[in-house]
């Protein structure tokens, strides 16, 4: 590597498998670990990384050349681990010399969309929303209910999905139709259901569990911006879910017995 | 209790494909979550909720950073869909049906579960981590 124009795709593969990384949810510790890692191959004397959870400062400094600097906005923030597995596969073959850096930037760049298609999304929302009924106490016939409240959910995600409606108002309406839902499931006449059951097991696909976990580890590692950053993020989806529930519930207060 | 713990790995694997984790490991993250459940059942009556929760997400985070050294992936796809059936989603909303019902004392009993539940689970990612930490630090060459 003795060009320049290496040394920007180097720079450019490092941004990129931040960017990836970041965008789909993997901790600032580990982003900021990567892109250093790569960096590395250059042998530069100084190499810098700043990240945060909506953007990616990147320098490359040398005595022999000029200093070169990126800075990456992120936008759209979503959970992907498959993404951040690849990344990490790449990362870590290119550091050790496996591939070339033509091949690793090359490979990120293909990086492929969804591993399940929106079916089996949908799927692991029903089945995921059945599970946790009855871990949460509930019975078979809930477990069932529950899994009639994750379609609901399904088809609100999907027609939100339609609108691109953001991430508050989708938590919301979602939580307002399995509270609806369970609402009128209850009115069906068999013994054992309780509603209390069928929508905390519901809302189980929507807690901000992952927002949760990362905050968490952020927080350890003294990246205090992103952990607080998505300490709020979890706490937002929190009471989006709570207010949503709320008012499904208050709105079919005509229906209940 | 057999019919809990399918049900947590059938849970917890279901929510891993919604997050889009690798396909093989799928049923790895199931089973992450079967065996934090199963810890947290057990000791719920002797150590209640909290203590039992906080056991829970222990044997979690533990699982979740051996299987990531193993297959050598983030420990993230491990830990983020395991630690889900411990996260207090239930109790968070019961907070929120019982100030709807104007019932303010319960909520805040609720409330407070939530908060202890959720600092507890905290407290077990923090420990773990910090022990693998100070792990990969004395073997630098590995890992």
């Amino acid at each position: 590597m003795e060009q320049i124009a290496d040394f920007k795709l180097l720079l450019d593969t490092a941004v990129l498998a931040g960017y990836i990384m970041l965008s789909n949810g993997a901790e600032i510790y580990r982003v900021e670990d990567t892109i250093n890692r790569i960096l590395k191959v250059s042998e530069f004397k100084t190499t810098e990384t700043y990240a945060t959870a909506t953007g990616l400062f990147v320098t490359l400094d040398d005595p022999k050349c000029d200093s070169m600097t990126v800075i990456k906005r992120i936008n759209e923030r979503g959970t992907d681990l498959n993404k951040i597995s690849l990344v990490n596969t790449i990362s870590r073959k290119f550091c050790a010399g496996e591939i070339s850096l033509k091949d690793a930037f090359h490979d990120l760049k293909n990086i492929k969309g969804k591993q399940y298609s929106l079916w089996q999304r949908d799927l692991g929302i029903i089945c995921a929303a059945a599970s946790f009924t009855i871990l949460l106490g509930g019975n078979g016939i809930e477990a069932i209910g529950a899994g009639i409240d994750g379609l609901l959910l399904v088809l609100v995600l999907r027609l939100s999905d339609k609108v691109c409606m953001n991430s508050f108002m989708r938590t919301f309406i979602g939580s307002a139709a399995i509270a609806v839902g369970s609402v009128l499931l209850v009115q069906v006449p068999i013994d054992g259901i309780s509603m209390d059951h069928i929508i905390s097991g519901s809302i189980m696909p929507m807690v901000p569990g992952a927002a949760f976990t990362t905050a968490i580890r952020d927080t350890l590692q003294g990246d205090y911006v992103a952990g607080s950053a998505k300490a709020l993020e979890a706490l937002v989806k929190a009471v989006a879910i709570a207010l949503g529930v709320g008012f499904g519930i208050i709105l079919m207060r005509g229906v209940r017995i | 209790m057999i019919f809990q713990v399918l049900a947590a790995f059938l849970g917890t694997a279901a929510f891993s494909a919604v997050i889009e984790a690798p396909k093989k490991y799928l049923s790895y993250c199931g089973f992450i979550g079967a065996v934090g459940w199963l810890v947290y059942l057990i000791n719920t009556e002797s150590f209640g909720n909290v203590m039992a929760n906080f056991l829970g997400s222990m044997a979690v985070s533990l699982i979740s950073h051996i299987f990531a050294r193993f297959f050598r992936v983030p420990v993230t796809i491990f830990l983020i869909p395991g630690i889900l059936p411990l996260v207090p989603g239930a109790y968070l909303y019961k907070a929120v049906y019982q100030y709807f019902l104007g019932t303010n004392e319960i909520a805040s009993w609720y409330l407070l579960l939530t908060i202890q539940i959720a600092g507890g689970t905290a407290l077990a990612i923090f420990i773990m981590d910090s022990i693998f930490e100070v792990l990969k630090k004395k073997n630098v060459s590995g890992v």
